[in-house]
């Protein structure tokens, strides 16, 4: 993707987003940060740190333009990449200048909130004009801890599946529906690889496998709230992993193929029918030149099930503006501030208003079926909050990697995953 | 083994400017067994010629032959040549014994037989209890002992020593002279010598060969290459002191200093010379001692002169006197070729 | 009096050491003895951190790995940098300076334009070298997707950004006395008898020194690459111990930790280095005079 052809298209969004937002605006009674929260001037100068590709920073420069014109005060953007994001952090936080504000996943919610990186977000942007009944409770419960709301999530993204709709219909598969099984997935993965193309892009994370392994019955870890140790060997775990398996060796990349090309490339050119991913994607594929593609929702084996993936708004605990932030958090959550987030593509929209407007369920633009990330938010589910889980995804990673991609037997990766993966879910 | 030189021409090319000639159309020989010593000022081209010999420099023109072998295109190592360096070149790694023996090696000699040989030359040239020293551990006399053992393992038909006792102190190097004197004698090889100390030349040198700016002026014994000069260069490079030339409207004349002597003059006589004297009046200048002899430096009207005088009765500076000797001890030189007439 | 003032002349470059070395070096020995997030300020934990890394076999297979790429890369560097250095250093006029050149330019490139060329360059399916290996029927280690495969291209990565070293190389070279070589030339020796017998000798104590700089360098360096041309993987066959650390530090955000595992990586490199230190100073010592 060139440069100028971003440009063009943050200057599109920037457009787009503006418009809509001074059709709003009329009919809205009160401005962000009528409230007046302690913790500094609320106009001050805040710098907010996020991860975003070239895509969606443009995005983001439309929401602190808007936000500004609305009489917020100026924000200083930090876009990183998908690596450098949490490098960053640290070393910001460690040298004392962390941002005031930064988005968060929920993968790597708990060593911050843990750690005692976060300021309880939501006792300031309620008082800075946010009612949290407003937004879906799933991802305000997940970012809850000790009783508060850390972040403000932003979005109430899930996993769901991609589809090439012009290499399903060269291949004469049936187009997915909203209530499709897991063995007409298999069944249409099967028939779409052939000639070069591969029918479904597996990733052996626990982010992509969780709700597989939910939606077979099974689960993750022994207690969500206090757990002692993975459950990936147990029955229903191991047979939902053990299809997978299978199923990658058969459908799949092989790792040649991935270490020449990730997934989403290939998807992207048209060598991959299928993959599975949340709604981070969107914005790139749109910019794909020659791909149609939709979302259909990931079938479970025996039940249906999803995995909660949610960025959140969070506010530094070292910051000197948390008045600021907390007005800016107000806007960037609020009905406009989610508007000009959801036309960028990037978000499912964590209040329930706007996810259930136009400005995301728009047919207008690909993909056309966003209901499913809707239709997946009943069946949500979560992993856990311990301070090493994100080197328990990197351990379950490398080891499944070697039976998706090598072959190795599942029972010896699921045991060398237990030894590593054991201690480290219980170091508090 | 006949070392011989033909028609050598070698010249580089200065960064800027004319060609140095370090060796113009030199043709030179030296016989089998003997010590023929090039001799010459720096830069006159002697280093270049022995080099050219051993093979490190190519000759631009001109041919080398060792024996009856043209080795003119043949690389150093397959000459025949045995060649002792200035400073020695050690290699500095190496104890005694690997440096004495690390050409036996190259050349295909086994381990056990090296250091035999090794042994057996070492003792010979005295230094057989270095043999497990390294070379920072050596004296002066010590390391050109075992540079000359370095050439002697060879048993060489010809070996180049090349300003092989330039660095070491006075009272070594004549101790050393008469050390390669020996080895010559006791190898039998053909050597020839490079120096620019004269009196080593005449010491040391069967014959010599004195160069000057490339060329090679004059090859003879080193008594005749003193009694007769071939050019005034050569009377002046060669003998302990070199030649008075007196320069006027006819041939250069030549007189060494030993052979003037000095006569009072008090009375300012000018020019009163006997029958079969030459002579002139002057000045003392100065009076330098030499041991049993005084050099004296004589001012006159031509410019100055030295007189090798013996004995207790010096001048002193400041005295008149006449500087005389026999007509049949001139030599005489053109003017303007400086050649011997 | 003399030795005092050069003293003196010294203080600004023990002070920049003092400032941007040894204080931090200080602050990670501290900081290696508590738990540390970044967050807040560390905790005193006095040496648990050292009873979790003797016991933490992710650390020591990764110095391991560190270990293995760097005996592998080392000598081949090495022997890069010293074999162009000889065949250069009487390598004249322009030759000798577009060979110097070409022996400097890798070191030039930035690291991380290297590391994305190889990674272009070992592309299983697009890359140049598998295409090449294949074409001439050679097996193709798998350069991105094989344990060992990986810690070639790790290798090869490493293998050719030599410039320092070369150039040291040069300069040791040139200062071998000519006459030295003269002497063996006279006896006969052939090129290979004097390189192995005359030339590496002599040159041993720099190329120890070199050696030693190299492995520094090496297990430094090979954090780039590890990062950005096989991500530490396939498996976890290319985490070297420096990615390690930056991995505990900033993937996971354990500071404290993270400064025991290079204390740690520290004192093992120091040990590493130590014997070739003292044979090089051994060797230089019996040749000075």
């Amino acid at each position: 993707m060139t440069g100028r052809r971003w440009r063009a298209l943050s200057a599109a969004v920037v457009v787009a987003a503006t418009a809509l937002v001074a059709a709003c605006s009329s009919g809205e009674s009160r401005g962000p940060g009528s409230g007046e929260p302690a913790g500094g001037d609320p106009r001050a100068r805040i710098t907010f740190q996020l991860k975003a590709e070239p895509e969606e920073k443009a995005v983001y420069e439309s929401l602190t333009a808007a936000y500004g014109k609305q009489g917020g005060g100026p924000v200083e953007l930090v876009p990183l990449g998908r690596k450098d994001h949490l490098a960053r952090l640290s070393t910001a936080f460690a040298a004392g200048t962390p941002p005031d504000v930064f988005l968060l996943n929920y993968r790597e919610f708990s060593p911050f909130v843990l750690r005692g990186a976060i300021e309880p977000v939501g006792p300031v942007v309620e008082e800075a004009g946010v009612r949290l009944d407003d937004y879906y409770e799933e991802p305000r419960a997940a970012f809850t801890y000790d009783g508060a709301l850390q972040c403000m999530p932003q979005n109430i993204s899930s996993m769901v599946v991609y589809w090439n709709t012009e290499l399903f219909a060269k291949a004469g598969v049936a187009p997915p529906t909203s209530d499709w099984t897991f063995d007409e997935l298999v069944a249409a993965a099967r028939a779409l690889t052939r000639g070069g193309v591969k029918g479904l892009g597996i990733e052996p994370t626990i982010t992509r496998m969780a709700p597989v392994i939910w939606g077979n019955g099974g689960r993750v870890v022994d207690d969500l709230e206090s757990p002692t140790r993975l459950t990936l060997d147990e029955p229903a775990a191991r047979e939902a992993l053990q299809r997978m398996a299978g199923l990658a060796r058969e459908v799949s990349p092989d790792k040649e193929s991935q270490a020449a090309q990730g997934l989403l490339e290939q998807f992207m050119t048209g060598k991959l029918a299928m993959f599975m991913s949340s709604r981070v994607e969107v914005p790139a594929l749109r910019e794909q030149a020659g791909l149609s593609f939709d979302v259909a929702p990931m079938p479970g084996m025996k039940q249906p099930a999803a995995i909660l993936h949610s960025d959140a708004y969070c506010i530094a605990k070292g910051s000197q503006n948390k008045a600021a932030a907390a007005r800016f958090i107000a806007y960037a959550v609020g009905q406009q501030g989610s508007t000009i987030t959801a036309l960028g593509g990037r978000t499912v929209p964590s209040l329930t208003s706007v996810a259930e407007s136009p400005a995301f369920l728009t047919t207008a633009k690909e993909p056309k079926s966003s209901q499913v990330f809707l239709d997946n938010i009943p069946n949500l589910q979560h992993t856990p909050v311990v301070p090493a889980w994100p080197e328990i995804e990197d351990v379950i990673e490398t080891e499944l990697t070697r039976t998706f991609l090598d072959g190795v037997p599942l029972d010896e990766t699921l045991k060398a995953i237990r030894a590593q993966a054991d201690p480290l879910l219980q170091q508090r | 083994m006949t070392v011989r030189v033909t028609g050598a021409q070698k010249s580089y090319r200065a960064r800027r400017g004319e060609p140095v000639h370090a060796l113009d159309d030199v043709t030179v020989e030296a016989r089998a067994g003997e010590l023929l010593t090039v001799v010459g000022p720096s830069g006159s081209g002697k280093s270049t010629l022995l080099r050219a010999i051993a093979g490190l420099e190519t000759l631009d023109a001109g041919s080398v032959m060792v024996g009856d072998v043209d080795v003119t295109a043949l690389a150093p190592g397959r000459r025949g040549v045995a060649m002792v360096f200035q400073d020695a070149a050690l290699y500095p790694h190496l104890s005694v014994a690997g440096n004495i023996g690390l050409g036996e090696r190259a050349r295909g000699r086994g381990r056990s037989q090296t250091r035999e040989r090794v042994a057996e030359v070492a003792e010979s040239l005295g230094i057989g209890e270095l043999l497990d020293r390294l070379p920072s551990q050596l004296s002066g006399g010590e390391r050109q002992r075992v540079a000359l053992a370095r050439a002697v393992i060879r048993a060489p038909k010809v070996c180049l020593l090349d300003e092989p006792l330039s660095s070491l102190d006075a009272d070594l190097r004549l101790r050393m002279r008469g050390e390669v004197r020996d080895l010559q004698r006791r190898t039998g090889a053909t050597m020839v010598h490079v120096t620019h100390d004269q009196a080593e030349a005449m010491a040391i040198g069967d014959r010599l060969a004195v160069m000057q700016a490339g060329r090679v002026v004059q090859v003879d014994t080193p008594e005749r290459v003193f009694a007769e000069p071939a050019t005034s260069f050569v009377a002046r490079f060669v003998g302990p002191l070199p030649m008075n030339l007196l320069t006027g409207d006819g041939p250069t004349r030549g007189v060494r200093p030993e052979r003037v002597r000095l006569r009072d003059n008090a009375a300012g006589d000018v020019d009163q010379v006997e029958p079969g004297l030459s002579g002139l009046a002057g000045v003392v200048e100065s009076v330098e001692s030499a041991g049993e002899d005084a050099v004296v430096r004589v001012r006159h009207a031509g410019g100055v002169l030295l007189a090798r005088v013996t004995g207790t009765s010096r001048p002193s500076v400041g005295d008149q006197l006449r500087a005389v000797w026999d007509a049949g001890d001139e030599h005489r030189f053109d003017r303007d070729t400086g050649e011997r007439l | 009096m003399r030795g005092a003032r050069a003293g003196w002349l010294g203080l600004p470059f023990l002070l920049g050491a003092f400032l941007v070395v040894l204080l931090p070096l200080g602050l990670a020995a501290y900081l290696a003895f508590t738990d540390y997030y970044g967050f807040e300020a560390p905790r005193w934990s006095g040496t648990d951190n050292w009873a979790r890394l003797a016991g933490d076999g992710q650390f020591w297979r990764s110095v391991g790995v560190t270990g293995v790429v760097a005996a592998i890369a080392v000598p081949i560097r090495i022997a890069l940098a010293v074999g162009a250095a000889l065949l250069l250093a009487r390598q004249g006029g322009a030759a000798g300076a577009i060979g110097r050149t070409a022996a400097y330019l890798p070191s030039v490139v930035p690291e991380a334009a290297w590391a994305l060329l190889w990674l272009w360059i070992l592309n299983p399916l697009y890359g140049p070298l598998p295409a090449a290996l294949r074409a001439v029927g050679a097996p193709v280690p798998g350069f991105l997707t094989e344990p060992w495969g990986a810690r070639w291209g790790l290798v090869l990565v490493l293998a050719f950004q030599v410039g320092e070293a070369f150039v040291v190389a040069l300069a040791a070279r040139r200062t071998v006395p000519g006459a030295l070589y003269d002497a063996l030339a006279v006896e006969g020796a052939s090129p290979w008898f004097t390189t192995t017998r005359l030339t590496l000798p002599v040159m041993a104590p720099i190329l120890l020194l070199l050696t030693v700089r190299d492995l520094v360098v090496v297990v430094q360096n090979a954090f780039v690459p590890a990062l950005l041309v096989t991500g530490g993987g396939p498996g976890n066959a290319t985490l070297t111990a420096p990615l390690l650390v930056y991995e505990r530090a900033f993937e996971y955000g354990e500071l404290g930790y993270a400064s025991t595992l290079s204390v740690a990586l520290l004192v093992l490199t120091a040990a590493a280095a130590a014997l070739p230190l003292w044979l090089a100073a051994r060797l230089a010592q019996r040749q000075r005079r």
